[in-house]
Order: structure tokens, then C-alpha cells, then sequence
């Protein structure tokens, strides 16, 4: 396959060997079912088998038994994953993205990080984010105080991960402009109640439910962050998170990409191998180009990254709707060039399709997302 | 700001037909009974749409999802309580005595509600149009009096069209691209008749047929020159059905591959002469792209209805999310589009009705006919074996292909697939468009977008690729030769 598209060779190669054969081996064989039947107890265990590499601790600082590595190194993990699977992928991006906030917090949430590093010796714990705080609904989540413990009480919407995850990472807007509060809770702490999954589009490996919180008390270790220093590691992890799911575009895109190209090679029509059409050569450079441009520029949104210098919001944000534009833009051009067979469950190809729309709406959906960066 | 909005108080469905175009307001003037047919077509059609169609949609979406070859029949029989199978049959038969515009109203308002459940029945139509292509007076009759008789027994008849191959799709619905074809079937002359060989694929309503309209060619070497059309019954012996396919969408029509071993067909069920499958597929696209095309802007139609009734109900900021920038934008493209192509399939089912095959049922001649022939001698044998005769035969068929020349079937074929095309990337940049606009949560299964998202991708894919559809305008645009 054309080498230029996809991750690139230098980084980390080793990492992206392991996860590659890791992806072609736990994920794409089990892909196809776990999107036509939800099971969560193969999910568990594809989530089990990938702490043998230590994917979830990827984040995790060495001094927590994790693997230290960096937020870009992490996305790329996610590109190879999601070559597989985009919703198995997308699984992994919402839990690494929470421990940003986690190892950000550094000693004070030392437990957690070290039970999601619990490399081999026991399941790791997975964790998710939420930000319900941003809705406008009357039963939003809120956060109350009284004789120094917390209590959390209302509904976080459509919850990634919930049923599966350990701990929820909740960013909850306060009262004051601007300020967030940063909060774990753990989901099977008294007074917290996962919904049934809800029947979506795509991504069907990674449900999303309704969570409440009724006499849900947190202690004062569950605060992660407050105000602007909250607000700060919000940006911080959503910055992650978008670049996190632009890689994934990337990688469940180049899937589709890669069958295409395969099939244009051996389908004769109108008297030639189809490749030899111009249309059909136009749809595969054109779906080339849209992957190298969007590889590249999450990498370069994601490499500004330094302990000192944050990561800078804007470009992963503006990456993360180039690349799941992109990629649904790949997956129907895929569809295309396989012609009848292109729309049938077996091809793999709708659901990358119906996957990669998820992607455009996940965090906030792109065309929001274009209100907002506008601005520098 | 936008005061009322649910998903049919929107988009046309309260609008009078002949807000739809201009020209259906002249027409009214000059053809009011015409017209005046076509309103209550579309007011019949939104009635069935929302007390039948809609209400069904999601669960038989769901249902096809765990059994591909499941099939609503409950919704079928209301339909044919309607007449709707059989709805092109003039009524004095049993029919509803649409025309084309009757119709194409029935299918944009249809596929609004459920895109699948609208093709289950549309689909089946397409069949039995194969039978009217040659005109074969005697033979329209048989089925037509076949279909009349079993609707009547609350028997449904199902016809299936098949033309697409494992070997190719493309290739069986163009001229050039079938000089250059590797068939996967055979047809072998024999006494009395033809034995078929080989596969055919991606068959809408494959499984459910009681009739199939098959094409092969005589000589697997020369498939172009050699392509013929035939009918078969599903239960000749050698026909089987192979797999029913799980897809994307359109999920209530289901989609089956086709297998002939050694089936005979005899020399009656030749439905086009030797050699002339090609025109016969051509002639039956002329009028079915356009169809589609309809088809498309229901589904768009549907997708930006049920956007507007959540971005209504929907609060963000302060305020409603229809009231925001972005979506009006977003949703005025997608108005602008629909307004826009529903003005050339009301074209294009004009010329169908004054043109093209329903002009025959519009000429005087067998219009009186059809008015002073008693029932019971139209639905009589002995006028099934008068139109069997030689001589009445050759002057049905004769003043047809007078009717409808070679001219009026290229330009319905350009015309055709400009609007099938156009009518389904639309329907792909709506329903993708609107999915956007109502965000993570309006994907929940109950909203109906998603599956709005999921129907139209088939459409880019059917009655000849949108690339297909694009060489055809072009060469028809440009002139060519073959
Ligand atoms: C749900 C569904 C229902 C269907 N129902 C029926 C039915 O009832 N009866 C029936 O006969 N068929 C039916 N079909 C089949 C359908 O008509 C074919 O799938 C379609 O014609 C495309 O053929 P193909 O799948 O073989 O693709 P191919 O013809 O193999 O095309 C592959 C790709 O090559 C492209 N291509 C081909 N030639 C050129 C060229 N010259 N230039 C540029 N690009 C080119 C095509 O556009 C496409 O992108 C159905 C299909 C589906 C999905």
C-alpha cells in the first residue's frame, strides 16, 4: 500500500507494529459482529487483552506504573486502532483523554492512575469524560456543597463509555463565567445510575447512556479542579480528545480507503479494470490527499505539545473537523467505487461510513465547533 | 422566526400540488381533471403516508435489521386494500387509474415517511412495467386481470426486474459497457423455447417474486447483440433464490440474489425479441430513473421535515436551535435544493403522461375504448385472445412505437438521470447534512435521521451509478454513437 498515507514511520515504529498486530488480530475479526450485537463482555476483553500492551496506561505517568508517553504518540495508537474498528478506537480515545485531567492532577489522584496502570495483574480501570455542565437542560448535573463533602445531583446526557467505564471525569460549568469544576465519580459509587445504551447511528462498540446522579456524594479528593484552573484543564483534555478523534477518522477512513483502492483494482466495468476509469482514479487521489492532509495536520496540532506550553486547542479542534469531514467524505467515495456491494453489511464499508458521522458530532459537532474557532 | 413546524405541517406537505410548480397551475386550466386526479392523489398520499407509512417506518427498519427477509405484511395488504400495487391499472379494471404525476406524487410523500416501505411497492410496479414495454396487448391483459384477481384475494403479486450480474451492474444498463461484458448468466436456445444459467444479483423484491423479468444474452461472447429479455415464473423448476442481502438501509425492500439452473423458459415468455434486451432495458429507464429521482427528494424532503421539528423543540442558549445562524443556513441549502429538483420531476412526470407510455392511455382512441367497453368483456378471455391476434397485436404495438419514438425515450433517458443524480447526491448532502444539525442526541434511533442517513446512500448506488447517470446526460448532451 501506498506508504505515504497513514502514520508515519519514525514515530514511535515499535509501538505502532505491536498495536497493528493488535488491531488485526483482537479487533477487525470481532469488529463486524460487535456492531450488528452490543456485547459488553467482549468488549471487556479486548479491553483486557490490550493492557498486555499497556494501551491503557499509555498516558500515565512512569512514576504510576503507566507508560508516559505523549498525547501525539497516543493519537497515532488510536489512527492504527481504528483501522480496525473506529468504535473500539473511539472507546480507547474517551478514556485516554481522561487521564489527562488524572495525571495532570498529578499525586492527588495517585490511586486512580495507578489502578488504570494496573498493567496484567488485574482488569485495568477504564475512564471516560463528560461535559453535561454545557447543556441546556433543567436537570443538568450540579454540584453542591454542604459540611465539607459534595453532593452531585441531575442527568449527564448520552454518557460515552458509561456502562463500561470505572470512573466518569465530569466537567461541570459554575456559576461564575468561565470557571469549571473538574470532578471523578466513580460509577459504582451509591447514587449513580448508568441508563440502558442508546441505539445510535454508528460507533455501536461504544455505548452512550443517560447517567444520573441522585445522593451521589463526593469527597473532597473527587474535586479535581476548580475555576479557572478547571476551565484550563478542560481545554487541556478536549484539546486531546479532538485530536484523539481526528486521528481515529484517519485511521477508519484509511480502512475504507485501502478496500477501494483493492477493488478498483480487480473490478472490470465498461471494458477495463475500473481503475482505469478517470473518475474512479480522480475519487482515489482525491481520498489519498484528504488522508495525508489530515494526518498531518493532527500531527502538527498535536506535536506543539510541551509540559510548559499546552496544547493548542484551536488546531486540534480545526484538525478534528478537517479529519471526520474528511473521513465520512473517504468512506462514501469508498462505498461508491465498491458500487452494490459497497452498501451490503459484509463489504465493512457502511459501517465506516455510519461510524465516521458519529465522529463529525462526538465532543461537539463540527459545525458548532466552526461557530466557535472562527476566532483565534 | 418559524412558528409552526412538524414533520408534515413543512416542506410542501401542506401545500396545495399546484404550489408545487407553476406550470401544474396552468395545466390545471387547460387538463382540470387531470390535475384535479393529482390533487387528491397527493391528498390520499399524505393521509396513507402518515396513518400507514410513518407509523410503521422504525420498527420494520429494526425488524429487517434481525431478519433480513422479513417482510410487513400487514402494511402490504392495507396497501393493497388501496390499490396501491396496481394503482397504474385504469379503475374501470380494478386499478386506481393513476397517471405518471399521480404517482410521482404518491412516491415523494411516501418516501418522506419510510423510504423502504415506499420501495416495496414502487418496486414491484417497476416490474410490471417491464410487461408494458413491448406492448403485447395480450400479455399486459393477462397480468393485468392476474393482478386485479389476486388483489382482490388479498393475494399480493410481486414482480422482480433483473438485470444486474455479479460481473456487473454498470455493464447491463449501457450499451457500450455490455459490448464489453463478461456475463455471469446464459440463455441456450432450445425446442420450444430458452434454458438459463447463471446468477443474478442486488434483486429488489428477488425473494418475495412471483414473476421475474430476467435478462440474458444468447451468446455469452456477444452479450450486447445477443441480450434478450425474458419472464419466468418463481416456481419454474431450476430457479431458486440465493442469499437475501443485510444493508445499510432501505431495509423494509429486501435486496436478493437470483439463481438459475437449467431453468426453461418457453418461447411466449419472450418479453423482448432476440438480440433486443438492451432497448428493453433502456426504454424501462426511461421512465424508472426519474422515479428514483422523485424518490430522492421525499427522502431529502423527510430528513430536513423531521430537522425542523427537533431544531424547533430543541432549546440551546437561550433560545431555539432552529433560531440559530448556522442552521438556518444549513437547512435553507437544503430547501433551496428540494424546491429546485421537485420542479423537474413534476417535468418529468408531465412528460411521461403527455409523451411517453401513459400517452397511450391518454390517446382517444383507447381512451373511448377503455369508456364504452363493458367490464365484463374487457376482463374477458375473448378480448385477451382478440389482443392475442396477430393483426390487433401489430396495431397496438405499432401505434405504441409510433407514440413513443426512440426520440422521446433518449430524452427521457437524459432527463431521467440528470434528476436521479442530482435528486441523490442531494439526498446523501441532506440527510448528512441534517444529522449535523440535530448533533449526537438527534441520532437516537427514535428521531428517524439516522435511518433517513442510512436510506440514501443507496440511491448514489441504483438504477445505474451516479457515475452512470452522469455519462448518460453527457453523451446525450453531446451526441454519440455506439
Ligand atoms: C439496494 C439495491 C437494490 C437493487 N435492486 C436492483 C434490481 O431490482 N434489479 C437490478 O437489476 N439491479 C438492482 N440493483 C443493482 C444496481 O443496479 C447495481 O448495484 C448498480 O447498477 C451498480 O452495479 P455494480 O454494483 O455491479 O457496480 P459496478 O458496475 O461494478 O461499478 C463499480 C464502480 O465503478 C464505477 N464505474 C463503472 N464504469 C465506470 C466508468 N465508465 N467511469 C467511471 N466509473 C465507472 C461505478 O460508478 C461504481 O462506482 C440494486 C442494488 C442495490 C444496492
Amino acid at each position: 500500500m501506498s506508504s505515504d498515507v497513514g502514520m508515519g514511520k519514525g514515530v514511535g515504529g515499535i509501538i505502532h507494529k505491536v498495536c497493528r498486530d493488535f488491531c488485526r488480530n483482537e479487533i477487525e475479526p470481532v469488529a463486524l459482529e460487535l456492531d450488528s450485537h452490543y456485547d459488553p463482555e467482549r468488549i471487556k476483553a479486548v479491553w483486557v487483552k490490550s493492557s498486555e500492551l499497556e494501551l491503557p496506561s499509555m498516558l500515565i505517568p512512569e512514576e504510576y506504573g503507566g507508560v508516559g508517553q505523549s498525547i501525539l504518540t497516543a493519537a497515532q495508537v488510536l489512527e492504527e486502532m481504528a483501522f480496525g474498528c473506529a468504535g473500539v478506537a473511539t472507546l480507547f480515545a474517551y478514556h485516554l483523554a481522561a487521564c489527562v485531567p488524572l495525571s495532570n492532577a498529578g499525586e492527588a489522584q495517585e490511586d486512580i492512575q495507578r489502578l488504570i496502570a494496573s498493567n496484567g495483574e488485574k482488569e485495568p480501570m477504564m475512564a471516560t469524560i463528560a461535559y453535561p455542565g454545557f447543556e441546556e437542560r433543567e436537570d443538568k448535573p450540579r454540584l453542591g456543597k454542604s459540611k465539607g463533602a459534595f453532593s452531585l445531583s441531575g442527568i449527564a446526557p448520552s454518557v460515552a463509555c458509561a456502562p463500561l467505564a470505572d470512573y466518569i471525569i465530569l466537567f461541570l460549568e459554575e456559576d461564575k463565567e468561565g470557571a469549571v469544576s473538574a470532578v471523578v465519580v466513580d460509577t459504582r459509587a451509591e447514587g449513580v445510575y448508568v441508563g440502558e445504551p442508546e441505539e445510535l447511528l454508528g460507533l455501536h462498540t461504544l455505548p452512550f447512556c443517560d447517567v444520573t446522579f441522585d445522593g451521589c456524594w463526593l469527597a473532597g479528593e473527587n474535586i479535581i479542579a476548580e475555576g479557572d484552573k478547571g476551565a484550563s484543564m478542560m481545554d487541556r483534555t478536549s484539546a486531546a480528545f479532538n485530536g484523539f478523534i481526528a486521528a481515529v477518522a484517519m485511521g477508519t477512513a484509511r480502512s475504507a480507503y485501502i478496500k477501494a483502492y483493492q477493488y478498483a483494482q480487480e473490478r472490470y466495468q465498461f471494458g477495463k479494470m475500473i481503475i482505469e476509469h478517470h473518475e474512479i482514479r480522480r475519487f482515489l487521489a482525491n481520498m489519498a490527499t484528504k488522508l495525508n492532509m489530515g494526518t498531518a495536520g493532527y500531527v502538527r496540532a498535536l506535536s506543539g505539545e510541551t509540559p510548559e506550553s499546552p496544547l493548542p486547542g484551536r488546531a486540534s479542534g480545526l484538525a478534528k473537523i478537517f479529519c471526520t469531514d474528511a473521513a465520512l467524505e473517504i468512506a462514501i467515495d469508498a462505498i461508491q467505487i465498491h458500487g452494490g456491494y459497497g452498501y451490503m453489511k459484509e463489504t465493512g464499508l457502511e459501517k465506516v461510513m455510519r461510524d465516521t458521522k458519529m465522529l463529525q458530532l462526538l465532543g461537539k459537532s463540527n459545525r458548532l465547533m466552526e461557530i466557535e474557532l472562527a476566532e483565534a | 422566526m418559524i412558528e409552526k413546524a412538524t414533520p408534515y405541517s413543512y416542506m410542501g406537505s401542506e401545500q396545495d400540488l399546484i404550489e408545487y410548480a407553476p406550470v401544474l397551475g396552468i395545466m390545471k386550466k387547460k387538463f382540470p381533471s387531470y390535475i384535479k386526479h393529482a390533487e387528491e392523489a397527493q391528498r390520499f398520499s399524505r393521509r396513507f403516508a402518515r396513518e400507514e407509512i410513518a407509523p410503521r417506518a422504525l420498527e420494520v427498519d429494526r425488524k429487517c435489521s434481525e431478519d433480513p427477509n422479513y417482510l410487513d405484511w400487514d402494511f402490504f395488504h392495507k396497501a393493497m386494500e388501496e390499490h396501491l400495487p396496481t394503482s397504474f391499472i385504469p379503475e374501470k379494471l380494478g386499478g386506481r387509474g393513476w397517471s405518471a404525476l399521480d404517482m410521482f406524487v404518491f412516491t415523494e410523500e411516501g418516501c418522506a415517511a419510510c423510504f423502504g416501505l415506499l420501495a416495496v411497492i414502487a418496486f414491484s410496479m417497476f416490474g410490471f412495467s417491464c410487461a408494458t414495454v413491448e406492448y403485447e396487448p395480450a400479455v399486459v391483459l393477462r397480468f393485468i386481470k392476474h393482478m386485479v384477481s389476486e388483489e382482490k384475494e388479498g393475494r399480493p403479486v410481486f414482480f422482480a426486474w433483473a438485470i444486474t450480474e455479479p460481473s456487473g451492474g454498470t455493464d447491463a444498463e449501457h450499451p457500450a459497457a455490455m459490448r464489453t461484458m463478461r456475463p455471469s448468466i446464459e440463455a441456450r436456445k432450445v425446442e420450444g423455447g430458452y434454458i438459463l444459467n447463471g446468477t443474478k444479483c442486488f434483486i429488489t423484491n428477488g425473494n418475495l417474486a412471483q414473476f421475474v423479468v430476467v435478462n440474458a444474452p444468447l451468446d455469452r461472447s456477444r452479450p450486447l447483440e445477443t441480450d434478450t429479455t425474458f419472464m419466468l415464473p418463481a416456481t419454474s423448476p431450476g430457479f431458486s433464490v440465493g442469499k437475501v442481502e443485510v444493508k445499510c438501509g432501505q431495509k423494509a425492500c429486501p435486496t436478493a440474489e437470483l439463481l438459475f439452473d437449467d431453468v426453461f423458459v418457453p418461447a411466449e415468455n419472450l418479453w423482448s425479441l432476440e438480440g433486443e434486451g438492451m432497448q428493453h432495458t433502456q426504454e424501462i429507464l426511461s421512465v424508472t430513473r426519474g422515479g428514483v429521482g422523485t424518490a430522492t427528494i421525499g427522502l431529502a424532503r423527510g430528513a430536513v421535515e423531521r430537522t425542523v421539528k427537533y431544531a424547533s423543540e430543541r432549546k440551546v442558549r437561550g433560545h431555539r436551535l432552529i433560531d440559530e445562524g448556522w442552521v438556518q443556513f444549513a437547512l435553507a441549502d437544503l430547501m433551496m435544493d428540494i424546491l429546485n429538483l421537485r420542479h423537474a420531476w413534476v417535468d418529468f412526470a408531465l412528460a411521461i403522461d403527455f409523451y411517453h407510455a401513459m400517452k397511450l392511455m391518454r390517446n382517444p382512441v383507447a381512451d373511448m375504448a377503455l369508456r364504452i367497453t363493458p367490464k365484463s368483456v374487457l376482463m374477458s378471455d375473448k378480448l385477451e385472445e382478440l389482443a392475442g391476434m396477430g393483426l390487433v397485436s401489430s396495431m397496438v404495438g405499432g401505434l405504441k412505437k409510433k407514440l413513443v419514438t426512440e426520440e422521446i425515450i433518449e430524452n427521457c433517458i437524459r432527463h431521467g438521470s440528470a434528476l436521479k443524480a442530482a435528486g441523490a447526491d442531494l439526498a446523501m448532502r441532506a440527510t448528512s447534512s441534517c444529522c449535523d444539525v440535530v448533533g449526537l442526541e438527534g441520532m437516537k434511533r427514535q428521531y428517524g435521521i439516522e435511518k433517513c442517513f442510512r436510506d440514501a446512500k443507496v440511491t448514489q448506488i441504483f438504477e445505474g451509478t451516479n457515475q452512470l447517470n452522469r455519462l448518460d446526460v453527457f453523451e446525450r448532451e453531446v451526441g454519440y454513437e455506439f
